[in-house]
């Protein structure tokens, strides 16, 4: 008695130990820290250039010169998929962030405020919903026309009403609590109660739902560009890449297509598991003792 | 009151008759949303379509006005969207320029085949996805349910139609017991008269076996790669529910009298924590639809995804906001009737 050490679960120690002990968070933070040295690093660890054409070594299978392979038009893979880590990710980031930036301030005050505001926000939202995302998508950059850019605003669009409705349900929670409440009684401006009350509080389920997100955003740009809506050739974009091996697997040349999709899972498991993993720390009810 | 009589029918069927108005009528502005969209899009084009019509060699300014009249681009905005709706009630599409046909009717000659991989995904999905959604619920944190999170979070993490490939290349190159990755039926085989469009029944109804075989040989690796994309959804709904019910009185009555774990799990759990997942099925099958695009490339399968994509590489926007459109009422169908059976299924469940 009175020797036990009592452990505050909301420390930043104790959550930094949950985290390290979940060990498929910890294998998704190795997979993101190795697609973000090749964001980072990528174009100059490459062997060859990225966009060289050599006729002379196309189509070769990996071997000790490409050790990923080439393809039909003989560019070295690795060095097309190391540089290309870049388009995938930061497009993924893009759309992640459009939906972020006008989605939660939509969703906090349409959950604040309540009444009209909620009625025809909430109104816009369903309508962004019932567009399935590819959809939306395919909508959106047959408008704007086909760009790695466009699918990245697209996909951000279509993101939009799912932070609006994580960020409004915490809102209204918020709405009522004490310290809100005697905020607004002391007479503070709505935009602060805003700022420093409402906003504060969401933020943990919207963490988890951005990181998330950024891995389904990876697919839904690859996929993008594989269908000829997202970057153009001869971008080394990882969807546009398996697009362009498509047909080459039923002769046999696995690689082309196998190795960038490799890579997409990588960076996608990597952000599912940390997003997991950050859901299982930031949200103690989750905990498994 | 008395209970039961044919007045309580017709009460509870009447309830339902007003259900079924008003959900139907709750999906007009959420259609009408979609369609000013869809109509402002196709407004904000870069490139002027008359140009895109008319062709540089015939753009002089009196061809061009005569057009912009023709197609009625000179009206106002608001006048161009009343004819647009008017048109679209009709049916009419507008006109594909790389299939030479209207746009309504490519859809619709393309759809069987859609449907048919959809479907056949879906059942896919049940059949695999149920019992691994009450094993993962059941053995909630230990070994079997470790695993099974393992399958589908690398179900999610992977591109489907990275993984189609992926199977191709497997069971087609390698294993050589995989059809090649060239449509609905192979071309060995002459195909059925058109009854359903859906191969699977046209065959059977021709008497035809070897094209019957040919249809589900060539149907098991899309289908495959459709469903286990979207595996994860119905196993992890499944989960939670089924952690939910475990916890529930009867469960625990069941077990006390003596039942085995079998018959309480997959005959008491699983009957009341289904009714959640059921819901599910009008989003899954909209998931279905937009991975149908995936895979339907990846395997050359006729379908609607693969028009949409057509349309995309040959900058045939008609035939790309044709299928959006025609997505958008495929899936609020759905949604309709997933819906009201699900209203019909369990009366208690009453809506507001």
């Amino acid at each position: 008695m009175g020797n036990r050490q009592t452990i505050d679960p909301e420390s930043l120690h104790f959550k930094c130990h949950l985290f390290i002990r979940n060990k498929l968070a910890l294998v998704g933070l190795l997979f993101l820290l190795f697609v973000f040295g090749l964001v980072i690093f990528g174009p100059f660890l490459t062997p060859y250039d990225p966009l060289g054409i050599d006729f002379s070594v196309k189509l070769n299978a990996p071997s000790r010169e490409h050790l990923l392979g080439t393809d039909n038009f003989g560019r070295d893979l690795m060095s097309r998929i190391f540089s290309g880590a870049r388009y995938t990710l930061l497009a993924a980031f893009i759309s992640v962030l459009i939906g972020l930036f006008i989605g939660t301030p939509l969703g906090v005050l349409s959950g604040y405020l309540g009444r009209k505001t909620d009625l025809i926000l909430m109104r816009i939202m369903d309508i962004l919903l019932a567009f399935p995302p590819l959809l939306l998508a395919m909508a959106i950059v047959s408008g704007l026309g086909p760009s790695l850019v466009n699918a990245s605003i697209a996909i951000g669009i279509s993101y939009i009403p799912h932070f609006a409705r994580m960020s409004r349900s915490r809102a209204i929670n918020v709405r009522s609590m004490e310290y809100v409440q005697a905020a607004v009684a002391v007479g503070a401006p709505t935009v602060r109660i805003l700022i420093s009350h409402v906003l504060p509080n969401c933020l943990t389920p919207i963490i988890v739902q951005a990181t998330v997100y950024t891995g389904y955003g990876i697919l839904w740009v690859a996929g993008l560009s594989f269908i000829g809506l997202g970057a153009k050739v001869p971008t080394p974009e990882w969807g546009l890449m398996i697009a362009e091996g498509r047909q080459y697997i039923i002769s046999g040349e696995w690689w082309i297509t196998i190795f960038p999709g490799f890579f997409i899972m990588l960076g996608v498991t990597g952000f599912t598991l940390i997003g997991d993993g950050l859901r299982e720390v930031l949200n103690p009810k989750l905990r498994v003792h | 009151m008395k209970r039961g009589g044919w007045g309580d029918f017709f009460a509870t069927s009447m309830n339902l008759w007003q259900y079924i108005l008003k959900r139907l009528l709750s999906t007009i502005p959420t259609v009408f949303g979609a369609l000013v969209i869809m109509f402002i899009l196709t407004r904000i084009l870069p490139g002027d379509p008359v140009l895109m019509i008319l062709g540089p060699a015939h753009s002089s300014p009196e061809n061009i006005a005569h057009m912009r009249k023709v197609i009625g681009m000179d009206q106002s905005l608001p006048v161009q969207f009343l004819r647009y709706l008017g048109r679209l009630v009709q049916g009419d599409l507008g006109y594909s320029w790389h299939t030479g046909n209207p746009v309504s009717k490519d859809l619709i000659m393309r759809f069987p085949a859609t449907f048919e991989l959809t479907t056949c995904a879906l059942i896919l999905m049940v059949f695999f996805g149920l019992p691994l959604g009450v094993i993962a619920g059941y053995y909630r944190n230990r070994m079997p349910d470790n695993i099974i999170n393992g399958i589908t979070v690398m179900g999610i993490s992977m591109p489907s139609f990275w993984l189609g490939l992926l199977l191709i290349y497997v069971f087609f190159f390698r294993l050589d017991i995989a059809p090649p990755p060239m449509g609905r039926l192979s071309a060995e085989v002459s195909a059925p008269p058109v009854v359903t469009g859906l191969l699977l029944i046209d065959t059977l109804l021709n008497r035809n076996l070897s094209a019957f075989l040919s249809t589900v040989h060539q149907l098991v690796l899309p289908a495959v790669t459709l469903a286990f994309f979207n595996l994860a959804i119905i196993v992890r709904t499944l989960k939670a529910d089924i952690i939910d019910t475990l916890k529930e009185d009867f469960i625990r009555t069941a077990r006390a009298m003596g039942l085995s774990q079998k018959r309480v799990l997959f005959k008491h759990a699983l009957r009341n924590a289904l009714l959640p997942t059921v819901t599910m099925l009008g989003t899954i099958y909209g998931f279905l639809l937009g991975g149908a695009v995936f895979t339907e490339v990846v395997f050359a399968w006729p379908g609607v995804g693969m028009y949409a994509v057509e349309s995309i590489q040959w900058l045939d926007y008609a035939g790309l906001q044709g299928f959006i459109i025609f997505y958008v009422f495929i899936f609020t169908i759905v949604n309709l009737l997933v819906d009201i059976s699900y209203r019909v299924i369990d009366p208690r469940v009453q809506f507001d």
